[in-house]
């Protein structure tokens, strides 16, 4: 065994070195030199990760090996042998230690493992042989995302899908029910109906250890030595209680043709005529994501049940169910006497994949009947469909006794899930031999030049072939499933032509169709992520005997005319904008709140006010209103404007300050404790001093959101040129060399960014914005011109790209090295580039090292803020300032913030996650510990610009400096010192304007 | 008593220099009281929206006033300032002529004379031709591919065809850089500049009668030349006019193009007109009243480049 290891190590090694001889000797050299551990861990978990097979070659590998058969060997999760931590993950915030607890939920003796650290068990198996495992685990309540592991055997990975082991937890509606036990939803004031509250129901449950990613089917098997081994959980996300693990037989499944033949030898028949279960997929009883809930779909005029005008909660799915290993569970009730094979015959929409199939997994009272339930197929049709569970070939029929059942789908690849493996790892490799093409050519060859190719990349080209080859055998397959040749294949031809092309001719065709490549890649990977979307909208289950008649699918055409005529006579009455309390009682304050955000976040603000606002203050009712962007000028000039405006950027907020439109929060109770809930910077751009610097401070808002830049880079690349990550401008300066000769890319900001990269310098040179109070700028102090020129000289010297797109030349690897804005781009990649989990990681932007040795390491954010208008206190002769100013402190509770930011992720997947200004509440999300503790240290080094009453002016001077500098190579301290006067006198002339309402400075500095 | 004195009193037909010119007015208004009845929605609706904003925002351009607290009275400060101590204003007016004299004449001549030769073809192919003319205009934001086309990134197709061709080694800024900025705008500007006016010109030269040619040949015109200048043009003075006063108010509108291409503002005002002039100071620096007394400026060179063309299309067919 350990000779085995060795040896597949030695030659992965090898692999690698003959890939890249250069790489190997700098990051060897780099080694050496003996750098910080974490860093070094970085460099050696992503050159693990690399080395990662996959599980069809652990299959080849072990195919000589025999299958385990006999009894099972269970493991006692409390004797395990060993924990360990790692530095880089952070432990303060977890709620669970880790340790043996005597009971929980009626098991003794359990083991809790938190969500770092890794746990190892020993196990003696009796032969050498393949081995399935499961572990018996009990989700701990934390946050609302699924637990995740890195299953290791012997301390290694065994292969690359076990990486991310995904472990789903309970969650349930809490459905209120009226008299006779039917599920009725709950409504708001407008009468449309609001989601149930999610809850978590965790119990115990025993996982399988099967691909997470849904691109095999069937259970893992692993193979072990007789003897010791031992098997390893490393935490990713989420804590959890494990019972036991159990190492045991594989086992395969039967098929349906096994169990019909099995049905008729224990002599179920057909169930009797007429015996009908209804069940609306709105009612389920259990799903795995918090993110899952009943939809409402006015698609389809007899959708039960329906209502042309308001929101009826009528289906589950659409997109809000496609993601791998999600599901749904039913409970349904076979009245007595009425046992027997039945069909299950959903009404479905599945428009998401054109031209094929999304697939789905039944499991029937827990378990998969048989082999073929893997794989059911919902085909694709622009309507409405009712038909029985099928996979294409049968329409399957099952044996439900009498009493209760339950029936659950989960999202899998089914039948396709080998071919996207296959595209998949096509893809990663084009993309490695594109990056090898980029490092001799840079982004733009020359048709013209002399490159050879041929004997560089040679490998390279030879395999070019086989990925074309490959590609053209997964599209003929394509075909063959889907029946019928689509667009689908067609992307992937493309790619294997570009490919063929290239190895037939790699002189000539290499350079000519470079960008082609790159452009394809970036298709065929969005592509791949779409039809890997298995979305499907389910509205009812008839469960009844096959053969007797369904149920029509779709509405006929005067109910369809019916519904659209009524729905159109409604809108001119309904409106949908206006989300109105329900409470319009005689004595209750009103408050008036807009907000720009789009309607969907609108009715989950609304939902979370009826929910939790009217309780804890039932004295105030909220009148939430939704207005487009710039209404609130316009209603502020008529005196018709809200009480409470959601957010308006920082900017804003001072500008409507200065002149009086917005009411000074500071006077009010509780104020410390609010901005106490922000980092420290937030307040900083609405605080302001009145009159002069000492005079009292006025606090015109308070922060909803905050961003910041970090610096993103990828993991696999930095790695493989043995670069650590850079913590000074110094050590970002010694990498670019490096990176440059490869032909790699730093993005540091496009140039609609240069202020705030600017802002970035100038704090970390110990700098502010402003002098004087706030009444002058400080670009002419010294600290000023250093940081600017800093700035320029990386774009001028280093020749830093200056337009760009960030996801696409990251995901590709030409710009490994990236400073962006922390939520968007991590949003955006996050669902962008799947195939690169794991692959990239994100730090504190690098700093300016300090004469006393520390690095200032400050890092440029901007708030926006919710704020109190001063109409609320002075316009309809009563005083609702108290009022607004406490539903402002509602919503930025930690509890308010955390479960709004909960329910934008149930709304929009993994992508939704949302930057509150709450820190707690911001922490509080699905980060894994990692990346907690990056965003831990960020918090830390935030800062803000103070705004005063022109500032407007400096970015865009400070843009016309910075252009002037690259275009023309102009001397960066002439060039920003040229507009010193313009800005001071733009910023006296407003002062000067503004003179007859209070003067604005930045305040003076505590000393303490 | 007096009644009947009135009554007995011979009827004296009334005659307009009996009358006030109000009295005189008044009387017609009341005897032609369902022509001004008919008119009074659409007058109604063009004095709210169109007449009233401009007397209001004359009115504006005398006083500071940041549309949320309440405006004084400062006279003439705004367009003192404006005219003596704002630079940027001057470089937006000088930006604003460049504009206006090179789109203006030229996508005004552009306009016809594609038209005349267009309007030379078989009337199959016209219609064809004349759509690809015409599509830039009607496609909304169509001009936005010049961006892709000229992206600062290395990427965008002119830069990635200089930087393989050898001629750049590193990315242009053509939007981010003075001296390409406004080129590039006004080739934009003219390129979709072939809207209304084309379309009318097209019409016009369809409309002239055939008859007329002949009796010119009968009269003695020689060439085409003659034949365009005393027959065509004369005919479609009307569609002359219409294309004009089009292509001066188009010239002096083509801000939000500028914007969409060099961004907001364009780097080192290069490409700075009135009409961003205006929305900077209305939009961006809450400063309502010296923004109306932009607009108050632009209006009066408008209505002034339009009497100046009235003058000039008079002289057309002499």
């Amino acid at each position: 065994m350990r000779k085995t290891l060795f040896s597949r190590l030695i030659a992965l090694t090898l692999a690698f070195m003959l890939l890249s001889v250069t790489v190997f000797a700098v990051s060897a050299a780099s080694a050496t030199e003996g750098t910080e551990s974490s860093t070094a861990d970085y460099v050696k978990e992503t050159l693990e990760i690399l080395g990662d097979i996959k599980w069809p070659d652990y299959v080849d590998e072990h195919s000589d090996k025999k299958f385990y058969k006999g009894g099972d060997i269970v493991i006692n999760a409390a004797n395990y042998s060993e924990f360990k931590q790692s530095a880089s993950e952070d432990s303060s915030a977890s709620t669970y230690n880790f340790g043996v607890s005597d009971s929980l939920d009626g098991k003794q003796n359990v083991l809790i493992t938190p969500e770092y650290g890794s746990v190892t068990w020993k196990v003696n198996v009796p032969e050498s042989g393949l081995y399935s495992i499961d572990i018996e685990y009990y989700p701990l309540k934390a946050k609302a995302t699924n637990i995740e592991r890195t299953l290791r055997i012997n301390g290694e990975v065994p292969f690359n899908q076990v990486r991310n082991l995904v472990l789903t937890k309970l969650w349930s509606d809490e459905y209120d029910r009226d008299a006779d036990g039917n599920i009725v939803f709950e409504e708001d004031g407008n009468h449309n109906q609001i989601r149930p509250t999610k809850v978590e129901t965790p119990k115990w449950t025993t996982y399988t250890v099967v691909d997470p990613t849904g691109y095999y089917n069937g259970e893992f098997y692993f193979y072990f030595e007789a003897g010791e081994n031992t098997i390893t959980l490393e935490a990713q996300k989420e804590p959890m209680a494990v019972s036991s693990i159990t190492v045991r037989e594989h086992e395969g499944m039967i098929s349906y043709e096994q169990y019909l033949e099995d049905c008729k030898a224990k002599g179920y028949t057909t169930a009797p005529e007429g015996s009908k279960i209804y069940i609306e997929a709105e009612h389920y009883t259990h799903t795995s994501d918090s993110t899952l809930y009943a939809i409402s779909d006015s698609t389809s005029s007899i959708t039960s049940p329906q209502d042309p005008l308001y929101q009826i909660l009528n289906a589950i799915g659409s997109s809000n169910w496609g993601t791998i290993g999600q599901w749904f569970e039913w409970t349904i009730t076979v009245p007595e006497g009425q046992a027997g094979m039945y069909t299950i015959n959903p009404r479905f929409l599945q428009t998401a994949v054109a031209g094929m199939f999304v697939s789905r997994r039944l499991r029937l009272d827990g378990e998969v009947p048989f082999e073929e339930a893997n794989n059911l197929e919902f085909l694709y049709n622009s309507k409405w469909q009712v038909s029985p569970f099928s996979d294409g070939t049968y329409e399957f029929e099952f044996y439900l006794s009498e009493g209760e059942h339950t029936f659950s789908l989960e999202v899998v690849l089914g039948n396709f899930g080998p071919v996207y493996a296959e595209v998949q790892d096509c893809l990663s490799r084009i993309n490695e031999i594109y990056i090898k093409i980029l490092q001799i050519t840079g982004t733009a060859p020359d048709p013209y030049m002399d490159y050879s190719f041929y004997n560089r990349i040679h490998n390279e080209i030879v395999e070019m072939k086989v990925l074309a080859d490959r590609l053209t055998e997964v599209s003929n397959q394509f075909v063959e499933i889907s029946g019928g040749s689509s667009s689908n294949s067609a992307t992937l031809l493309n790619v294997a032509q570009i490919l063929y092309k290239m190895n037939r001719d790699s002189e000539g065709q290499i350079a000519k169709n470079f960008t082609a490549l790159k452009s394809n890649i970036g298709s065929l990977g969005t592509w791949l992520n779409n039809i890997m979307k298995q979305s499907l909208t389910i509205d009812y289950f008839i469960i009844q005997p096959a053969g007797e008649k369904l149920p029509k699918a779709n509405g006929n055409f005067f109910q369809n005319a019916w519904f659209e005529i009524r729905a159109f006579v409604g809108s001119f009455v309904y409106d949908g904008y206006s989300f109105a309390s329900e409470t319009d009682a005689g004595d209750v304050i009103q408050i008036q709140v807009w907000t720009t955000v789009s309607r969907e976040y609108a009715q989950i603000i609304r939902e979370l006010i009826d929910e939790n606002f009217g309780k804890a203050y039932p004295g105030i009712s909220v009148n939430l209103k939704l207005v487009a962007a710039g209404t609130l000028l316009p209603a502020t000039l008529a005196h018709v404007g809200p009480d409470v405006m959601m957010g308006e950027s920082q900017t804003q907020v001072i500008d409507y300050a200065v002149r009086g439109a917005i009411h000074d929060l500071s006077s009010y109770e509780g104020l410390d404790e609010l901005t106490s809930r922000f980092s420290s910077a937030a307040m900083t751009p609405l605080t302001v001093a009145l009159g002069s610097p000492d005079g009292p401070k006025a606090v015109f808002g308070i922060p909803q959101t905050q961003s910041f830049n970090v610096m993103f880079y990828r993991k696999d690349v930095l790695a493989q040129l043995g670069i650590t990550i850079p913590e000074t401008w110094a050590e970002f300066k010694s990498m670019l060399p490096k990176l440059q000769s490869k032909n790699y890319m730093v993005g540091m900001g496009t140039s609609a960014a240069c202020t705030s990269t600017y802002y970035m310098f100038l704090y970390q040179h110990g700098g502010s914005l402003f002098t004087n109070n706030g009444t002058t700028i400080s670009f002419d102090t010294e600290s000023s011109l250093a940081a600017f020129d800093q700035l320029c000289k990386f774009y001028t010297q280093y020749k830093f790209p200056i337009t760009y797109d960030s996801a696409n030349r990251f995901r590709t690897g030409e710009m490994p090295v990236l400073i962006a804005d922390y939520i968007t781009f991590y949003n955006q990649f996050t669902i962008f580039a799947t195939e690169l989990k794991g692959l990239w990681g994100f730090t504190l932007v690098p700093g300016v090292e300090q004469p006393d040795g520390s690095v200032n390491r400050s890092t440029y954010s901007a708030v926006t803020a919710m704020v109190l208008m001063e109409d609320a206190v002075s316009r309809r002769g009563e005083d609702v300032g108290e009022a607004g100013f406490k539903f402002m402190e509602w919503w930025m509770r930690t509890d308010i913030q955390s479960q709004y930011a909960n329910e934008l992720i149930a709304l929009l997947g993994p992508a939704g996650k949302y930057n509150s200004a709450n820190v707690e509440a911001f922490n509080a999300m699905s980060w894994s510990s990692t990346e907690l503790k990056s965003l831990k240290t960020v918090t830390n080094n935030l800062f803000c610009v103070n705004e005063m009453p022109g500032s407007y002016i400096i970015s865009r001077y400070v843009t016309f400096a910075f252009t002037e500098v690259y275009n023309n190579n102009a001397n960066p301290a002439e060039e920003i010192l040229r507009y010193v006067n313009t800005i001071n006198s733009e910023m006296d002339r407003k002062r000067e304007e503004l003179s007859n309402y209070n003067q604005f400075y930045v305040p003076a500095e505590k000393k303490d | 008593m007096s009644d009947n004195a009135k009554a007995a009193a011979p009827r004296k037909p009334v005659a307009r220099k009996d009358m006030t010119r109000w009295q005189w007015t008044w009387k017609e208004m009341k005897r032609n009281y369902a022509a001004y009845l008919m008119c009074a929605p659409f007058f109604l609706i063009f004095f709210t929206f169109t007449v009233g904003p401009v007397v209001l925002s004359i009115y504006y351009s005398f006083t500071v006033f940041n549309l949320i607290q309440p405006e004084h009275f400062v006279w003439l400060e705004n367009y003192m300032r404006l005219i003596f101590d704002d630079d940027t204003f001057l470089k937006a007016i000088e930006n604003t002529l460049i504009f206006a004299v090179v789109t203006g004449p030229v996508s005004y001549l552009l306009s016809l004379v594609t038209a005349w030769f267009i309007n030379e073809l078989a009337p199959k192919i016209r219609a064809v031709v004349t759509l690809i003319f015409y599509a830039p205009s009607i496609s909304g934001g169509v001009y936005l591919i010049w961006k892709v086309a000229f992206d600062g990134d290395e990427y965008g197709y002119v830069n990635s065809l200089l930087m393989r061709y050898g001629i750049e080694t590193q990315p242009i800024l053509f939007f981010q850089n003075a001296t390409y900025v406004m080129p590039i705008c006004i080739v934009v500007a003219l390129w979709t500049s072939l809207g209304v006016a084309f379309l009318s010109f097209i019409g016009g030269l369809q409309a002239v009668d055939k008859a007329q040619y002949e009796a010119g040949a009968v009269d003695g015109i020689r060439n085409r030349w003659q034949e365009f200048w005393y027959i065509t043009l004369p005919n479609m003075k009307q569609q002359l006019l219409f294309g004009a006063v089009m292509s001066i108010t188009q010239s002096f509108g083509f801000g939000d193009i500028v914007t969409a291409l060099a961004g907001f503002p364009s780097v080192n005002y290069c490409a700075w007109t009135i009409v961003h002039h205006l929305q900077d100071y209305g939009g961006q620096r809450f400063e309502v009243g010296y923004a109306s007394a932009i607009a108050t400026i632009l209006f009066a060179i408008m209505i002034g480049s339009n009497m100046l063309v009235n003058k000039i299309l008079s002289k057309v067919g002499q």
